[in-house]
């Protein structure tokens, strides 16, 4: 048992629950409609992502929920996004939570109504009291006194004692979105990540996030990234429809840097984002249903996103309506055979079988090299048009299944480019 | 002609021909899971009948017909392009209705099967009705 004390270095009584050699960790991304699912499911996830707008704006019911799961047996460890990139945006219409996670940087001016953000207006002493602030968050964020925990620790059914809870395992420190080296943006990034750790003073590990407008300037920066452990974000970067070749640079961009030694988390990832375990990406964490990609400019729509079933034999999330279809035709081509009928699955429900899928998608292809995943893949594949097509299927089904499989071959080209499988 | 323009002359019709009576709701632009069904209606009855709206892409449009089956009793596309005839016995083959716009206004040209659900699918999709009703019909 690691020591709880406040102000030590922290380890995770699990080991490096963020970066794993030997598996990609999988963490979800906790907003407040995930709760049940989250509490449910907290010894198959390896970690929780909290925004931090969201720990700002909810601040006492996020604290509680997730000071609550650390005090409990599995202890799920979390770790706090910044969100940064949100200050780096004209915020025309800024949302409360953006309020109030400017005030947890103590810089309210952060949110910029009538004008676009300039690297110039960020100068060392303003990045001085953003960092100052951040670390006192991250570092104070299990000792103030929370007024919700025991409401969560009796939904968890479990006596808990407040004192028993863990902090953040590490801080990410707050980052910009950056189109190159020569962006001035960058500069800011190097400057605030290393203001960070300084202030922390190796009172906790400090994490630098490399967020990136593409995976082309992934690939131009990770010769500028030093450090033993990074979190990556390729801005709106999508596994599912985005181009191979920038799929590939995005892979070719992880096998760079786990060649010289770093280790890899991606904020957002999906099923792909397991795939490229086998070249050496260490984490990722993805949203409960949603979320598997992010673009750093904030969209003006809010709101719990539309409840989607994932299908495990495709390795994505589909419409429940075409899950049903799929379904109906032959209930192998959803993958579990536990679910019943896809229509009447709750939007709990839903999610919480997305998260179980996920994780028994990471055990299937764990430890697998590059060869033996694209093998993998390819079964899979073969196996679904085979299912597809047994049995007279209507014109409709087979649609719905063709658009449900058509990105694995494309995955598998762009494995095959990353290994030289050809 | 825009899809949105087809809207109300053709909630004119249904009230006209009767598919709406009094008691009927209607909603539109029904968000469904993770979709928008273009028009939905619940009867006084109890019957859930959903209608796509598409000026051409007919395909398209039965595609989007068919997935709202699972949840609907009764399921039209409503176009204002005479589809092809593959296209009405692919619509016929699901139990789908076709509804085309012509010169002298609306016409069936495939009528519908009802279709059967359990009772908390149905329940689901009324209450969805019911909390985005958009017209009840008097």
């Amino acid at each position: 048992m690691l020591s709880r004390q406040f102000g030590t270095v922290l380890s995770s009584r699990l080991g490096n629950a963020v970066f794993s050699a030997t598996r990609p960790s999988h963490f979800v991304s906790y907003s407040a409609t995930d709760q049940s699912t989250v509490r449910s499911l907290r010894d198959v996830i390896d970690g929780i992502l909290v925004p931090g707008t969201v720990a700002s704006f909810q601040r006492d019911g996020t604290a509680g929920f997730v000071l609550s799961l650390s005090a409990t047996e599995e202890s799920p460890p979390y770790v706090i996004d910044p969100r940064f990139p949100l200050f780096q945006q004209q915020l025309v219409t800024p949302k409360k939570s953006h309020w109030e996670l400017a005030n947890v940087f103590g810089d309210p001016s952060l949110v910029q109504v009538n004008r676009k953000p300039e690297p110039a207006d960020f100068d060392s002493r303003r990045l001085g009291r953003i960092a100052e602030s951040w670390v006192d968050f991250n570092l104070s964020y299990r000792s103030r006194n929370n007024s919700k925990f025991d409401k969560y620790a009796k939904r968890l059914g479990l006596l808990l004692a407040q004192d028993s809870a863990l902090g953040p395992q590490r801080i990410l420190a707050p980052y910009f979105c950056v189109s190159g080296i020569r962006d001035a943006w960058w500069q800011l990034s190097e400057e605030l990540y290393e203001t960070v750790r300084n202030v922390a003073d190796n009172r906790i590990v400090v994490t630098r996030v490399l967020a990136v407008d593409s995976a082309r300037t992934l690939r131009e920066l990770v010769d500028e990234v030093t450090d033993h452990e990074v979190c990556i974000w390729v801005s709106g970067l999508d596994e599912l429809r985005s181009d191979p070749s920038e799929l590939t640079q995005y892979g070719e961009a992880i096998a760079r840097l786990e060649s010289g030694g770093r280790q890899t988390f991606a904020l957002y990832g999906g099923f792909f984002a397991v795939l490229l375990s086998a070249i050496g990406l260490g984490g990722f964490s993805h949203g409960i249903g949603y979320g598997e990609r992010r673009e750093w400019r904030e969209l003006p729509t809010s709101g719990p996103p539309p409840s989607r079933y994932y299908l495990p034999t495709a390795h994505r999330y589909i419409l429940q309506a075409d899950a049903q279809r799929l379904w109906l035709h032959d209930r192998a081509l959803v993958g579990f055979d536990d679910d019943g009928e896809p229509r009447r699955l709750s939007y709990h429900g839903l999610m919480r079988r997305s998260v179980i899928a996920r994780s028994r998608e990471i055990e299937a292809f764990r430890g697998l090299g590059l060869r033996a995943v694209v093998e993998k893949l390819e079964e899979d594949l073969e196996d679904f048009h085979w299912r597809l097509y047994s049995d007279s299927p209507g014109e409709i089904v087979v649609r719905v299944g063709l658009n449900a499989v058509q990105h694995l071959q494309y995955w598998i080209d762009v494995l095959k480019d990353l290994g030289d499988l050809w | 002609m825009l899809e949105s323009e087809m809207l109300e002359p053709f909630l004119s019709w249904l009230e006209a021909t009767r598919r709406l009576r009094p008691g009927s709701i209607v909603a539109t632009e029904l968000s469904w899971l993770g979709k928008r069904i273009d028009v939905a209606t619940l009867t006084s009855s109890g019957v859930l009948t959903s209608y796509e709206l598409k000026i051409d892409h007919n395909l398209e449009a039965i595609s989007q017909a068919a997935q709202n089956s699972h949840w609907f009793h009764r399921n039209y596309v409503v176009t204002a392009t005479m589809p092809l005839g593959k296209n009405t016995e692919l619509a016929r083959a699901h139990g789908l209705g076709v509804i085309c716009k012509t010169a002298r206004g609306y016409k069936v040209i495939v009528p519908a099967q009802k279709l059967r659900h359990p009772s908390d699918v149905v329940s689901a999709v009324r209450n969805s009705i019911e909390q985005s009703v958009r017209k009840r019909c008097v």
